[in-house]
């Protein structure tokens, strides 16, 4: 044979290897592929607070209490807490809990995983949540006392979602690196970790000894596809059974697929345009009144989210007003689309014939989207925004350092049915530093005692305080609230799934369909 | 002796333009925006304490000199650091990914030289025919379609339709890994094919009109030894400078066609890791990069010894 014909022969010859070996075999129905865009970072919350992975933490790893189905603190490894004071607890452990490797797990091991996140040697992602413990102590075997530096109710919940329980032993020579591909991580949880990679993925099998009720897949596979098209392809051809990063505004590319049903339920997240009110024209209340007034949110809302959502009147996300509202709409004033107002408004202020303002804004994303439609409707009343796209990275940084902010987009998600957790990002003096969440760089000594007094508040005096910060956002308008999104899942129709705002355990949730 | 001569001379302007890249590349990190922080933060709220704790561990206050050189002590001593964003040794980092990059860029190359070799040659033998005129168009068509948009393509096709080849990741055995790589590898090896194919056909032409192929033909060698022996050696210079840079390329470069499709690579590692101020790994997949180049140019210099006895004994003399 000549070169050519050999190397014709060899690429053939490849190729029929790879056809008669391509094509999925379908794995039996209790093994599930979910696909998530990027990678799980760390199977640590102090290190991996995102969700991906969060998503495989909470398969394996138990938290001390957990949500219930309405987002109220409900006992886990805990089977139950009292309050000695106001401002501690004392948890009573589950008894006869081992860990996946057999190890018996102590209350010396349920105090060291809470009290690790205050540990500067950790700099846990989830230190924020924690800022009121002052002190964590095991009591005697089987309980764990909390110490707050004052009463702070939303303690429970933020618990639920990062109080996380690790085995002192493995945990404590390893501050930076534990939950890494190389350290790994060792839980209570109803699964444990037979494979991490951040290439290959994670394999998960069933705990056999799980305490509490068995989950109905023995088998789970986390892929990452970075690329949505190439994540859509996956899941449409069966190699993927299911995935719950799919872009709500492409609903409807998801929604047509044969053989995959899409889920979509309440998100606890917010969307909206934040004002920088420190300097320029945007320090004038009225042009920022004037801004409320001039964005169409019910459009923009129908642009992002596809009717899988809706616009949002108050600043914070729709579980969390459920949670302190109830059904009932929050009592906060809202600033309709109203161009005519707005125009009033804008005469009022300092700069009655509009100005120009430079809105730099990431150009990966959605966020190009949501800034060319808000310019749209700015330019009616005569302010223009001069839109300067960067790349995403270098505008989240510009961003997070509070580098010439002015008008900007964003979208938060949050854990917690808990107003306390939203609100000082958005309104708080300390958030408006470098780092901080407060791109508005609203602020005063008043507000700040408002938020100290809503950490302690309960009840009604929880829900005035609220409302009170609502209506202050509401006037002032540092921000405008915009929208906020479902969350959605695609799932292949051989598995069935009961999801909702709360659910911790996605995995757990998921059950082959027929069963 | 010339060999070690010019071994030894590719060692020195090597070490000089490693240590030129990485101060480079370290001091562009340095000074764009952002820092480290957004990865180690989570992109969450955070406490004065934790992001204290961070710039200490991290040495973030430190300048660029002083932070530079501690790197480059690291390295000298075959330390280079730990990953940022995922904690692990950046070398196991890289050897995670390394295997799947190096597959691709090979089953892409070998694609490449496959078809496009036999295609140049072909189309110069058929010259202004229907046959040259017909890989003319498709060369020109594949240097065309962007490898993303061409990825995408080949995906809905072959992936998806028809279902012969999986639509992401590289699996785990031998065979799977061939499966999981074809669609990459085309996508990845189109245009590459297609620069081949113009190199190769314009290589051949210069050569049709040469004395020493017409002197071949008219001894009465078969057409078939005339090409082979005669034609592709002496068109083999300029397409073996290209499969080497090709091959360099696809090593360090093929992002789009790893996003595409779902594959860990270096790429979308550099990507990644530029993106999240992940200095060590960054600065190690440049310091990979450049050797990779070094040494493929090599390569490619000690092939035209082997190749063609002209450069031998000029290298010689």
């Amino acid at each position: 044979m000549t070169p050519a014909k050999t190397a014709a022969a060899t690429a053939v010859l490849l190729l029929l290897t790879a056809c008669s070996a391509g094509g999925a075999t379908p794995p039996p129905a209790d093994t599930l592929v979910w696909a998530t865009a990027s990678p799980p970072s760390s199977l640590d919350i102090a290190h991996g607070f995102n969700s991906p992975s969060t998503l495989v933490q909470t398969a394996v790893l138990d938290t001390m209490v957990t949500l219930d189905e309405r987002g109220r603190p409900a006992p886990h490894l805990a089977t139950g807490w009292t309050q000695p004071d106001p401002a501690s607890y004392l948890f009573t452990l589950r008894k006869g809990v081992r860990f996946t490797n057999g190890s018996p797990l102590t209350a010396d091991d349920a105090a060291f995983s809470l009290r690790r996140h205050l540990d500067p040697k950790v700099a846990s992602q989830a230190a924020s949540y924690f800022t009121m413990v002052k002190k964590v102590e095991p009591v005697g075997d089987d309980q764990v006392k909390v110490t707050l530096s004052r009463p702070a109710p939303a303690f429970l919940a933020v618990s639920a979602i990062a109080w996380q329980i690790v085995p002192r032993k493995l945990a404590e020579p390893h501050p930076k690196d534990l939950g890494s591909p190389e350290v790994g991580t060792l839980g209570t949880g109803p699964y444990k970790v037979s494979r991490f990679s951040l290439t290959s993925g994670v394999l998960l099998e069933r705990n056999e000894d799980y305490w509490g009720p068995k989950p109905a897949l023995r088998r789970v596979e986390v892929k990452s596809i970075g690329d949505p098209e190439t994540l859509r392809l996956a899941v449409r051809s069966g190699e993927i059974d299911g995935t719950a990063d799919l872009n709500t505004r492409d609903a409807r590319k998801w929604t047509g697929l044969p053989g995959v049903k899409t889920i979509f339920y309440p998100g606890n997240n917010i969307s909206y345009l934040s004002l920088a009110v420190k300097n320029g024209p945007l320090a004038d209340v009225h042009v920022r009144r004037a801004i409320a007034h001039a964005v169409n949110r019910k459009a923009i809302s129908d642009l992002m989210t596809a009717g899988h959502g809706g616009p949002a009147d108050a600043l914070l996300p729709e579980p969390i007003l459920t949670a302190v509202y109830g059904d009932a709409p929050p009592p906060v004033p809202v600033h309709a689309y109203d161009p005519a107002k707005a125009k009033e408004e804008l005469a009022k202020s300092g700069h009655p014939d509009g100005f120009t303002l430079a809105a730099p804004y990431a150009s990966g994303g959605d966020t190009g989207t949501v800034m060319q439609a808000v310019a749209a409707d700015l330019a009616k009343i005569g302010i223009t925004l001069k839109l300067e796209p960067a790349p995403s990275d270098q505008y989240a940084a510009r961003m997070m350092e509070h580098d010439r902010l002015g008008v900007h987009y964003v979208a938060l998600a949050y854990g917690t049915p808990e107003p306390i957790e939203v609100l000082p990002d958005m309104v708080s003096r300390a958030s408006a530093e470098p780092q901080g969440f407060n791109f508005s760089g609203y602020g005063s000594a008043a507000t700040d005692e408002k938020l100290d007094a809503l950490v302690s508040a309960t009840g009604e005096a929880r829900t005035d305080q609220v409302t009170d910060l609502l209506k202050e956002i509401a006037d002032q308008v540092p921000y405008v609230p915009l929208f906020h999104t479902d969350n959605a899942a695609a799932l292949n129709e051989k598995y069935t799934a009961s999801l909702h705002t709360w659910t911790m355990n996605l995995f757990a949730a998921i059950r082959p369909a027929g069963r | 002796m010339a060999l070690l001569k010019l071994l030894g001379r590719r060692l020195g302007a090597a070490v000089l333009l490693l240590g030129v890249l990485s101060t480079l590349t370290y001091g562009l990190l340095l000074a764009s925006p952002g820092g480290p922080e957004q990865v180690l933060l989570g992109g969450r709220p955070s406490t004065p304490e934790t992001r204290a704790a961070i710039r200490e561990q991290y040495h973030l206050d430190d300048p660029f000199p002083v932070r530079y050189a501690r790197w480059l002590g690291d390295a000298l001593q075959g330390d280079f650091g730990t990953s940022i964003y995922s904690r692990e040794p950046v070398v196991s980092v890289i050897a995670d990914r390394l295997p799947v990059t190096a597959s691709l860029a090979a089953y892409a190359l070998a694609l490449t030289v496959a078809v496009g070799v036999p295609a140049g040659l072909l189309a110069a033998m058929r010259r202004g025919g229907r046959l040259d005129q017909g890989i003319t168009l498709g060369a020109l068509a594949a240097l065309s379609i962007p490898s993303f948009a061409l990825s995408i393509l080949l995906l809905y096709g072959f992936a998806v339709q028809l279902g012969w080849f999986p639509v992401f990741g590289v699996g785990d055995t031998f065979a799977e890994r061939i499966t999981h790589l074809t669609l990459p590898a085309i996508a990845l090896a189109a245009a590459q094919a297609a620069l081949v194919v113009r190199q190769m056909r314009a290589a051949a032409l210069d050569l049709a009109a040469s004395d020493f192929l017409t002197f071949a033909r008219a001894r009465g060698l078969p057409r078939r030894r005339v090409w082979t022996s005669y034609a592709l050696r002496n068109a083999a210079l300029p397409v073996l400078t290209v499969g080497g840079l090709l091959l360099a390329a696809n090593l360090t470069g093929s992002v789009f066609v790893e996003q595409a499709f779902g594959l860990h690579g270096l790429g979308s590692l550099l990507i990644g890791a530029v993106g999240q101020k992940d200095i060590p790994v960054v600065q190690a997949l440049v310091l990979l990069g450049g050797v990779i180049v070094v040494v493929v140019n090599l390569l490619i210099d000690l092939a035209y010894l082997v190749v063609d006895p002209r450069v031998r004994q000029g290298a010689a003399s």
